[in-house]
């Protein structure tokens, strides 16, 4: 139960963080630890999206601590080192974000904040899955495991490049959609222009392998315990690929990019959760 | 903020063993009382209003609502919604323990204890109330009391106990958030948010009542005089089959008046087909009523989507 909780928190943390960026609300608070110099600020809209941003922040951080502390008396061996590790960047977390703020938000070092996050995020979800108890720790990335976690592993990047494309003010790059400038490949791929192109590249990749995982797991029966999962990730990045057009033709607008986000996550989740079953049936028959 | 329900399996929490689970650790209890806390706030209705609420203000606005009313408006729809289902779960605790769908919820409601459910009700109410009245214009902030009023206390002891009828005045709380957008940014209600709070009242029967049909053995246990236990299921099987086939005129006057384009008119026909054909193949022809429950959703979401982007691309 806590580490669904934690995972949770961890999932609104980040799609609340991009809500707040969306909302260009992140200076609603300009002091820390405090906002505006009290514990409970005045009301204004985007004073409190930002202190609800805090107040999130901190829940999701004691729900990780707690989470890891009891992991690490729950695994053994080398497997300490997955809640030691969430622990470690969620502190690195605290210290980037705070970074982010004094640097005037450089969009290499927020994108490396987003991707920390991201980070803590698959280690609660790691955790939540093995419980160290009933199911202990495992890793593997061989047959049908590999595949997930290398599926996994790309729709990582893929967010991660999509942060990128934010931070750098990508977005709009090619402000059409499904064509960029008017075409299938834009006439000039540099500054921008590559960065927005190469996360819509990596984006048709994705959406092919998930297809492909999809016709596998109706067709292949060793996948077929998967096909659910499949079908739902199926789903999940043709809603994607919708809701991607409808970032760009809503010109970034910010329920759009906190939707975005929050499919990628459901994404990753699942395939998460994939990779963990397979594991887990790996163990029962080897 | 209306008389759907959500399937309870997927959330549901095994109460005992949460217990088991918690143990004598306190964080892990309290874990579990959050976990609990949003079990009974009903999560995927909140969510389901909320995007409703947005068409509405698409409607008034003619385009995507700004940051403050977007945040402001979607914020207090959702936690009015939170806090009035949280009010029904109360009221209709002994009801719901006699059905088993609902066993994971009935246990959430003891998790989280009776004072504790209404007070967080009564403080997402009052939040609700307050800022959409401070922050918004007194027109939203009246629509949302009837929203909440008209769920928590009209249908929930009144319409739900006594008629098989009574989804369908029961329908008028769970499509008010189109008028509480529409108003959050217009200050007014107009036509075409009118248009849109018909249609989701046109809806919510058909939608309702194949989860009835699903589930109409938990209903008879709970002496709740649902549809198909009171009028029967052939009855009811023809009466969403009609509700469905009624939503296409409703739906594409929002294209004949001109407040959305030749596109919404095109995914409103298509949504309604794929609709109306699940109906028939799985209420009608055969007994899986809970794909068309699905398809119900899967229509009503993508006709609000297909509102927001058409609005929001003129």
């Amino acid at each position: 139960m806590l580490g669904r909780i934690t995972v949770g928190l961890f999932f609104l943390l980040l799609v609340w963080g991009n809500l707040v960026a969306g909302l260009k609300a992140g200076l609603g608070c300009p002091d820390w630890p405090l906002c505006h110099g009290k514990v409970l600020p005045p009301f204004r809209w985007d004073i409190w999206m930002e202190f609800m941003h805090r107040v999130i922040a901190a829940a999701a951080g004691i729900a990780l601590a707690a989470l890891s502390y009891d992991r690490v008396r729950a695994y053994r061996g080398a497997a300490k080192a997955v809640p030691v590790a969430a622990v470690a960047l969620l502190l690195a977390e605290i210290a980037l974000g705070g970074a982010v703020v004094l640097l005037g938000i450089p969009a290499r070092l927020t994108t490396f904040h987003f991707v920390t996050g991201l980070l803590v995020f698959v280690l609660a979800y790691y955790m939540m899955t093995f419980d160290g108890l009933a199911a202990p720790p495992a890793f593997s990335a061989r047959g049908p495991s590999a595949l997930f976690f290398g599926m996994g592993a790309l729709v990582f990047l893929l967010a991660a490049l999509g942060a990128y494309v934010r931070h750098t003010d990508a977005g709009l790059a090619c402000a059409d959609w499904p064509a960029c400038f008017g075409g299938v490949l834009p006439g000039v791929l540099s500054g921008k222009v590559l960065i927005h192109f190469s996360h819509r590249v990596l984006a048709a990749l994705v959406f092919l392998t998930v297809a492909a995982l999809y016709a596998a797991a109706a067709l292949d029966r060793r996948l077929g315990r998967h096909f659910r999962a499949a079908r739902g990730l199926f789903l999940m990045v043709l809603m994607q690929v919708a809701v991607g057009g409808a970032v760009v033709l809503t010109r970034l607008y910010f329920l759009a990019t906190a939707l975005h986000l929050a499919v990628a996550l459901g994404m990753l989740g699942i395939l998460l959760g994939m990779w963990a079953r397979e594991i887990r049936a790996e163990e029962v028959s080897p | 903020m209306g008389p759907r329900d959500p399937r309870g399996g997927g959330v549901a929490i095994d109460a005992p063993a949460l217990a088991r689970e918690a143990g004598p650790d306190g964080e892990r209890a309290g874990a579990g009382r959050v976990s609990s806390a949003l079990v009974i706030s009903k999560p995927g209705i909140a969510v389901g209003v909320a995007v409703a609420g947005l068409a509405g203000m698409a409607l008034a606005g003619k385009g995507l609502p700004d940051g403050r009313t977007a945040a402001l408006g979607l914020g207090c729809i959702v936690a009015a919604a939170a806090g009035a289902a949280i009010v029904n779960g109360l009221f209709d605790a002994p009801l719901d323990s006699r059905m088993r769908r609902l066993s994971g919820r009935v246990a959430a409601l003891r998790t989280v204890g009776e004072r504790g459910a209404l007070g967080l009700s009564l403080v997402l109410i009052a939040a609700a109330l307050a800022v959409s009245f401070l922050c918004l214009n007194a027109i939203a902030a009246l629509l949302i009391l009837a929203a909440v009023l008209s769920y928590s206390l009209l249908y929930t002891l009144f319409f739900k106990r006594r008629s098989p009828y009574g989804t369908i005045p029961g329908g008028v709380p769970g499509a008010l958030p189109v008028l509480v957008g529409y108003a959050a940014v217009s200050g007014r209600i107009g036509l075409p948010g009118l248009i849109l709070f018909f249609v989701m009242l046109l809806w919510q029967p058909p939608h309702f009542w194949t989860l009835a049909l699903k589930y109409q053995e938990d209903y008879r246990a709970a002496g709740i005089p649902a549809m198909p236990v009171a009028l029967g299921e052939p009855y009811t099987r023809i009466l969403i089959f009609v509700y469905a086939v009624a939503l296409l005129p409703l739906s594409t006057a929002l294209w004949v008046f001109g407040y959305c384009s030749g596109f919404f008119a095109g995914a409103a026909a298509l949504l309604w087909v794929c609709f109306v054909r699940s109906c028939y193949r799985n209420a009608v022809a055969t007994r899986r009523f809970g794909k068309a429950f699905g398809a119900s959703i899967v229509y009503m979401m993508g006709l609000l989507a297909a509102v927001i982007v058409d609005v929001a691309a003129r």
